[in-house]
C-alpha cells in the first residue's frame, strides 16, 4: 500500500462517519422535516401500502415504481404486540377485541417455533373481525405477519386488513387461492386525522363457519416520520442507477439514442469503430472523447469489435466509473452508480400527510437532483398544494419556469419571496438549497444555495408568520401540475434555525449520495 | 410479485372522465386519479387530451390490449363492457416513452402558469 493509499484509507471512513452521524442528529431535538434518500432501498416500496419492497434496479427486471418512500429521520416505534410470535402465550394486540371470532393458542401450524394463534368463527352470517389497534390520530402505522388458511377455512373468502372506521382502506394480505401455505404480510398507512380501528379478518358477510386461520408473527409498530406515497400506479417515480445510454454495450451493435444538446462523453475499447450520424458526427475507435450534440436521435454505426461502449452527458456525475455495462434496459451494472428516483415530467409524484411546521419560522430544505427540461416549471418539493398563496409555505422548483433556472418560493403571512438562480441549462444536477426565516429582515428571508455555496438572496418581504401545516407534494404542484422532469437522489428539510456551516455539512452529505460536484 | 410495463395512455378529452372512473373501478386506488395530465395541440387549453404515463402491472396492459377479456372482467365487475371497450379503441396505448408518444400525435402538455 502507497503513502496515498494509505492516506486515503485512513481518511476516508474518519470523513464519512461523523458526517453521516451529523446528518442523523439533524432532528434528534424534535425538529419537524423529511430525510429521503433513493440510495437505501431498505426504504422504498412498490405500492402506497409497502406490502411489496422495491428490488434493486439493474438486476433484469424493469426499474420499479416507488409508491412509497420513507422519511428515516426516526427510528421504527416498538413493538406493540405482546407475544407475537405465540411461544410464551396466545398473542395479544394493543385493542385486542375480536369480533365474531375466538382465539386460542396451538400447535396445529407454526410459521415459525411452535405455535400460532388460532382464530376460529362462531356460526352465523356478518362480518369476522380481530380488532388490532385503535390506531391515534396522526399516527403511522405498519403491521406485519403470516397468515395461514388452510383449504375449504374461512368460507373461501380473503382475509383482509381493514379500516372498521370508514371501510375505505381494505388490503388483501391472503386471498383466498392462497390456502395451504404460510403468507406474508406488511402493511403501512399513513396517518390519518383521526382515531381508526386496525382489524384483520374477513368483511365480507358470508358465514365463515367454525373453520379456523392461523396468524403468526405479529408485529405492529408506529411508523414515525412524514413518509410519501402514491397510490395511482402510473404516477409512481422509478428507482433507476442507469447513466449509460447505450444498450449491449460488451459486444456494440449499431443503435440510435435520443440525445440532447449538450456535450456528452463517449468511450470505446476494442479494434473496431464507432460512427456518429445524426445529431453528432465523427468516426471513433477506442479511448474516450467528448462529442457535442444537437437534439434528437444520435446513430452510433459499429464497424468491427467495439466493446465496453459508454455514452453519458459529459455533466452527468463527478468521480463514477467511465463504464457503466448494459446488457439490455432492465439489466446493467448498479455498483458505483448512484441511485435516484426518475419523475418524467408527465404525471409522476408523491405526497405526504399533513406535516405540522406551525411551530417554526425557520427551515431549510435541500436536494441533490438532476433537471432535464427547461422547457416549463417542475416542483421538486413544496409545501402545501400551491406555496404561491397557502400562507407558510415553500417550494423547491427545477426550472422555475420556461428556462435555465432554479428557485426558491416562500411566502409567509402576507406575500411570496422568490430566489431565482439561473445559468443552469438542463441537463444539470446541482445540490439545491432553499434556506428560509420569515422573522428575518426584508431582504434576508429567502435564499437559494447551489453546490455547497450561497447563491442569492430573495428581496422581497414575507410578511413573518410560522410556516403552516400541509402536505409535502414532491414532484408536482399539488398532484395536477408544474411536473418535475429530472432525477432526485435525496431531500432533506429540516425546521428551525440552522447553522450554515451545518448546511454545508447537509449539501456536502447529499454530495457524497449523488456526486454531483 | 407484481410485473411492470410501461404504458403511455392518451385518451381524447370527451372520454375522459368515464376513463378515469372505468380505471378506478377496474384497478381500485391504483387505477384513480388517473388522466390528470391535459394536453393539447399547442400547449394551450382547453386540453384536447390527457395522459397518463408509468408502470402498470402486465395483467391489466393484457387487458388494454384484449377488448374480449376486457369486456369480460368489466361484465364481472358489474359495468356495462361496451362503453369500456369504446374508450379504449379511442385512447392511444403504447409502450412508448410519453415524449415519443406526444410527438408521434402531435400534441403537447398544457401550459401551467406558476403564479396561480
Amino acid at each position: 500500500m502507497g503513502a496515498i493509499d494509505r492516506v486515503f484509507r485512513s481518511r476516508r471512513p474518519s470523513q464519512e462517519r461523523p458526517l453521516a452521524a451529523i446528518i442523523a442528529g439533524l432532528w434528534r431535538n424534535g425538529e419537524q422535516g423529511a430525510r429521503y434518500e433513493a440510495g437505501d432501498l431498505a426504504t422504498m416500496f412498490q405500492d402506497a401500502a409497502g406490502t411489496l419492497p422495491v428490488y434493486a434496479p439493474g438486476s433484469g427486471q424493469v426499474d420499479p415504481p416507488v409508491g412509497l418512500w420513507l422519511d428515516k429521520r426516526l427510528p421504527i416505534g416498538s413493538e406493540l404486540v405482546l407475544n407475537g410470535d405465540n411461544e410464551s402465550s396466545v398473542a395479544v394486540a394493543p385493542e385486542d377485541v375480536l369480533i365474531r371470532l375466538s382465539k386460542t393458542r396451538t400447535a396445529d401450524f407454526a410459521q415459525s417455533g411452535a405455535f400460532s394463534t388460532k382464530l376460529t368463527s362462531t356460526a352465523g352470517s356478518g362480518a369476522h373481525y380481530w380488532q388490532l389497534w385503535k390506531v391515534p390520530a396522526n399516527k403511522s402505522v405498519l403491521v406485519t405477519g403470516f397468515i395461514y388458511i388452510p383449504a375449504g377455512a374461512a368460507a373461501g373468502q380473503p382475509i383482509r386488513i381493514v379500516d372498521q372506521s370508514d371501510g375505505s382502506v381494505i388490503v388483501d394480505v391472503a386471498p383466498a387461492a392462497s390456502t395451504d401455505r404460510w403468507v406474508s404480510f406488511r402493511y403501512y398507512r399513513a396517518p390519518k386525522g383521526t382515531q381508526w380501528v386496525l382489524s384483520i379478518g374477513n368483511n365480507i358477510s358470508a358465514d365463515w363457519g367454525t373453520t379456523s386461520i392461523y396468524v403468526d408473527n405479529l408485529s405492529i409498530r408506529e411508523l414515525p416520520g412524514n413518509h410519501a406515497y402514491q397510490t395511482t400506479t402510473t404516477s409512481r417515480p422509478t428507482l433507476s442507477a442507469r447513466y449509460n445510454q447505450l444498450t449491449g454495450t460488451e459486444s456494440l451493435a449499431t443503435q440510435s439514442v435520443p440525445v440532447v444538446t449538450t456535450a456528452y462523453t463517449l468511450t470505446t475499447a476494442g479494434p473496431g469503430s464507432v460512427t456518429l450520424s445524426g445529431a453528432a458526427s465523427g468516426t471513433y475507435t477506442a479511448g474516450s472523447r467528448m462529442v457535442t450534440c444537437t437534439a434528437g436521435a444520435l446513430t452510433l454505426t459499429v464497424l468491427g469489435s467495439v466493446t465496453q461502449a459508454d455514452l453519458r452527458p459529459a455533466n452527468d456525475g463527478v468521480g463514477l466509473p467511465p463504464y457503466q455495462r448494459v446488457v439490455d434496459p432492465n439489466t446493467y451494472d448498479t455498483v458505483f452508480f448512484p441511485p435516484y428516483l426518475r419523475f418524467d415530467g408527465v404525471d409522476d409524484w408523491l405526497q405526504t400527510a399533513p406535516v405540522d411546521f406551525s411551530g417554526t419560522d425557520k427551515l431549510f430544505a435541500t436536494a441533490a437532483l438532476r433537471k432535464l427540461s427547461d422547457s416549463a416549471a417542475g416542483v421538486v418539493v413544496e409545501l402545501s398544494s400551491v406555496s404561491n398563496t397557502n400562507n407558510g409555505s415553500f417550494a423547491l422548483l427545477a426550472p422555475a419556469g420556461p428556462g435555465d433556472t432554479f428557485a426558491v418560493y416562500m411566502r409567509g403571512a402576507t406575500a411570496l419571496t422568490t430566489s431565482i438562480p439561473s445559468g443552469a441549462p438542463s441537463p444539470a444536477s446541482r445540490v439545491f438549497t432553499g434556506v428560509m426565516d420569515t422573522s428575518a429582515a426584508v431582504g434576508g428571508q429567502s435564499r437559494s444555495r447551489l453546490n455547497g455555496a450561497h447563491f442569492a438572496y430573495a428581496s422581497q418581504d414575507s410578511g413573518g408568520g410560522n410556516f403552516g401545516v400541509y402536505p409535502f407534494y414532491i414532484g408536482r404542484r399539488g398532484g395536477t401540475g408544474l411536473p418535475f422532469n429530472g432525477r432526485l437522489y435525496a431531500l432533506l428539510i429540516r425546521s428551525g434555525a440552522t447553522p450554515d456551516s451545518l448546511i454545508l455539512k447537509a449539501e456536502r452529505y447529499l454530495n457524497q449520495k449523488a456526486r454531483i460536484y | 410479485m407484481a410485473t411492470w410495463v410501461n404504458r403511455t395512455i392518451i385518451v381524447p378529452d370527451a372520454v375522459v372522465i368515464p376513463a378515469r372512473m372505468a380505471c378506478e373501478a377496474l384497478a381500485g386506488a391504483g387505477g384513480s386519479g388517473m388522466y390528470s395530465t391535459p394536453l393539447s395541440p399547442t400547449g394551450e387549453l382547453p386540453a384536447a387530451h390527457w395522459i397518463s404515463s408509468g408502470l402498470i402491472e402486465q395483467d391489466f396492459a393484457d387487458l388494454l390490449a384484449n377488448p374480449d377479456a376486457l369486456a369480460a372482467v368489466a361484465t364481472q365487475a358489474g359495468l356495462d363492457p361496451a362503453p369500456l371497450v369504446a374508450i379504449v379503441a379511442a385512447a392511444d396505448i403504447t409502450d412508448e416513452p410519453a415524449d415519443v408518444a406526444l410527438a408521434r400525435l402531435g400534441l403537447q402538455l398544457c401550459h401551467q402558469e406558476v403564479a396561480e
